[in-house]
């Protein structure tokens, strides 16, 4: 075995003379070399290493004293603070901050619970930050403000994974949240949700897509409200306010009622949309069986801006419908459109006989339902039913509303304007 | 000493033998050049290789041409779950289907899953068993819209009997997962019956590959309680769903994806089909014993919840969900969801639960 290819690479040492200029450490031949060194060059380099030492030590004291003690929370303070009843017991992990729980035992897996922040992003705001439209003094004595998180369009799902579309469909805007929780049980808390719907239209569309059947609204001239078992709802335009108590103890119930009266007070509202005063005014209907349909009403796609009322009772299918445009012809090419789009589902069923100023008005039969659709017009205003179960029914509960409509009230019929064009919401009512 | 001492014989000198030193340096020479020579060569190959790799054709072998930057992108390594999941060997004798009803959460645990054979035809001692609940908001737990901590007490109860070396409970809700897991009650209830609480953080995800799913062929998926782990079992609320229809033992695994997941609620059926093929669990256990029957998943009034009263075990979660969707959200005689037939496709389940055998039982 010969050494001769290792030798081509460090020739230097294969001669028999010393070479004052061999290498004396590096023997490699790929890099330079010198036989001396620099004593200003072991000094700057004493300073540089001195200079990073220093630096590494500047980053772990401000580590430990940071200038923003939230920048690193995890939440585990904010959990502690609003922790249940048993006291905390265990720390996870030296390094780690505890989470707050009850007797928790040794079986906790520290590595695993002190993990860091969430996947996801919270979108936190320390008690004190922009609480936007959030009243001020909401906690009252005995409760304390919690977090404050706000939610935008973009993100409302992490608050309400696989709800958010819901909210979105009304045209949200954005969500301010704040917890409230019991000084005298941290368990006990109330979830404050107020909702900007972008106007009070949508604001009360959200409200009634939520409300319980069962549920019977308040009335304000600003509003509604009701209050059910462990939950207070409200639609105060713009704002759809939800808040949720974490049971129903009487200690939730009073609390709620309590913020009933603070949220009335203290959000503004505007006067109920002009179609509230068609239905609850001139008709006498519950107003809880009032739904508003921003865009894409009985699954068409033209029918924008839609008011409708169930009169009947629960499992009835009837369903009355009010739109407002701006000129009568517009009306008439709505409700042209209207039972151009009942056909496509049906077939015509004849003409209204009589009665009620609606003779000659065509009838659509649903072809899976059975029952009778029609639209029509009184001035600028478009009128219809759906699910009626025979001509008679449409005959009555369609007169009533046209008779409504057309003794609409100047003042309100001057607010009856249609929605500005929308995107995923209405405008203004 | 005169100076023409010092003059050099040319004659002398051209005439004279080579001596040592022009030996050396004749030697020296010759090696000097066979390194250039070397050298060269390995410059010129070196120079060829690389022209190659860059310049040949994408199809030509070791070619490293990338028109579109493809090749270019870092390889991300992924993982798979085992082959055929966490499930047991079949039964051809078992109940597919277990319903326990009563009053008494333990029992109605225990009376389901005795009806399809008993923890210990699931867990054996040593298992590492990771429970999925659904903590997915931050709601208390009489509200319906997570796994009731109760239900997961009793059901790792169950487990640790059976002898299972470690119990690990996981799951990774969007909004604030201590939050969470603090305000459902459930970090107390497992950490109280034994089991070891998982929650998530950006490193413990690691890229899934699900062959044959259409949206998460390739997914961030939480992976570090799965690490080591021998059987899954999921226990999710029965549960009302705004996009879906209703959330139950399928849907639940929604919650061990990361990454910008919502995106998926554009398909939602097709994401809970892709789930139902991502993990085969050991065993489902459907919580009923409160039913979210409106206004879900979310919920928030005692008013959208009724109490069901009845448990649900079963090795097959399609069947479980089809027969929740029946009987506790109490819809029948309405058209399943869509995704129950997109996972049926896969054959991961049957939904027709009428078909499979199934045992009631009354507890407690």
């Amino acid at each position: 075995m010969t050494l001769a290819p290792f030798a081509l690479y460090f020739p230097a040492t294969m001669g028999t003379e010393t070479n004052p200029e061999d290498r004396l450490f590096v023997k490699g031949g790929w890099r330079h070399y010198r036989r001396t060194y620099s004593v200003t060059e072991v000094r700057w380099g004493l300073v540089t290493g001195g200079v990073l030492v220093l630096i590494a030590a500047y980053v772990a004291w401000r580590a430990e004293h940071p200038l923003d003690p939230n920048l690193f929370s995890d939440g585990a303070t904010l959990l502690k603070a609003a922790g249940p009843r048993g006291e905390l017991t265990v720390a996870l992990g030296s390094a780690a901050p505890p989470v707050a729980g009850p007797a928790m035992k040794a079986t906790a897996n520290a590595g695993a619970e002190t993990a860091g922040p969430a996947a996801t992003t919270q979108v936190a705001a320390t008690p004190g930050a922009d609480r936007g439209p959030l009243p001020k003094q909401l906690a009252g004595a005995g409760w304390r403000e919690d977090k404050i998180t706000q939610f935008d369009p973009e993100n409302l799902y992490v608050k309400i994974d696989g709800r958010a579309d819901f909210f979105r469909t009304f045209g949200f805007k954005r969500l301010w949240n704040v917890l409230l929780v019991s000084e005298k049980d941290p368990a006990t808390t109330v979830d404050v949700e107020m909702y900007d719907m972008g106007s009070g239209a949508n604001a009360l569309g959200a409200y009634g897509g939520e409300r319980a059947p069962t549920a019977k609204p308040t009335v304000t001239e600003a509003g509604l409200h009701h209050l059910d078992r462990n939950a207070l709802y409200l639609a105060r335009a713009p704002f759809y306010i939800r808040v949720i108590g974490s049971d129903e103890t009487s200690l939730i119930t009073g609390k709620l009622g309590e913020l009933a009266d603070t949220l009335v007070a203290a959000v503004k509202g505007e006067p109920l949309p002009w179609a509230y005063g068609v239905f609850i005014g001139q008709m006498g209907i519950d107003p809880g069986k009032i739904a508003y349909f921003p865009d894409n009403a009985f699954s068409q796609a033209f029918a924008h801006d839609v008011w409708t009322i169930r009169p009947g009772a629960k499992d009835d299918d009837l369903e009355l419908f009010l739109v407002a445009k701006d000129s009568a012809a517009a009306a008439k090419k709505m409700a042209g459109a209207f039972g151009k789009g009942f056909g496509e589902m049906g077939e015509a069923a004849g003409k209204l006989a009589g009665g009620a100023g609606l003779a000659g008005m065509a009838l659509i039969k649903d072809q899976f339902l059975g029952t009778l659709s029609a639209a029509t017009t009184v001035d600028r205003f478009v009128i219809g039913v759906r699910g009626a179960k025979d001509p008679g029914v449409v005959e009555q509960e369609l007169g009533k509303l046209k008779d409504a409509v057309a003794q609409m009230p100047g003042e309100l019929k001057a607010r009856a304007k249609p929605a500005k064009a929308s995107q995923g919401g209405s405008g203004e009512h | 000493m005169s100076t023409e001492q010092h003059k050099p014989d040319t004659s002398t000198t051209t005439a004279a033998a080579p001596g040592p030193h022009d030996a050396a340096l004749a030697e020296h020479r010759r090696l000097e050049r066979r390194l250039f020579i070397k050298q060269a060569g390995i410059v010129a190959g070196a120079t060829a290789v690389a022209g190659y790799a860059s310049l040949a054709p994408a199809r030509w072998p070791l070619s490293m041409k990338d028109l579109d930057g493809e090749r270019g992108k870092p390889v991300i390594p992924t993982l798979r779950l085992p082959e055929g999941g966490y499930a047991v060997a079949k039964s051809t004798v078992l109940p597919l289907l277990g319903v326990a009803r009563g009053d008494k959460v333990g029992a109605m645990v225990r009376g389901a899953v005795d009806a399809i054979g008993g923890i210990g035809r699931f867990i054996q001692r040593g298992d590492i068993v990771v429970i999925k609940p659904n903590v997915a908001f931050e709601r208390p737990a009489v509200l319906g819209a997570t796994t009731h901590p109760e239900v997961l007490a009793a059901l790792i109860h169950l487990v640790r009997e059976a002898g299972a070396a470690e119990i690990r409970v996981a799951d990774n809700p969007i909004e604030s997962p201590q939050s969470c897991f603090h305000r459902t009650g459930i970090q107390q209830a497992a950490v109280q019956a034994g089991a070891r609480v998982y929650l998530p953080s950006p490193g413990e995800f690691e890229m899934l590959n699900v062959p044959g799913a259409t949206w998460i062929e390739k997914w961030p998926f939480f992976w570090r309680p799965f690490q080591g782990a021998t059987k899954v079992i999921g226990v999710s609320p029965v549960k009302d769903h705004n996009l879906c229809r209703a959330s139950m033992t399928t849907k639940n695994w929604y919650g061990l994806l990361g990454g910008r997941r919502n995106q998926f609620h554009q398909d939602i059926h097709g994401i809970i089909a892709d789930l139902a093929l991502m993990l085969r669990p050991t065993f489902v256990l459907l919580d009923a014993s409160r039913v979210l029957f409106r206004s879900g998943p979310t919920g928030g009034s005692l008013s959208d919840v009724k109490l069901g009263h009845t448990m649900v075990a079963s090795t097959d979660s399609l069947a479980a969900d089809a027969f929740g969707w029946d009987n506790l959200l109490e819809r029948k005689g309405e058209k399943l969801p869509a995704y129950f037939g997109k996972a049926a496709a896969r054959n991961v389940g049957t939904p027709d639960w009428k078909s499979v055998t199934i045992k009631e039982v009354q507890v407690g």
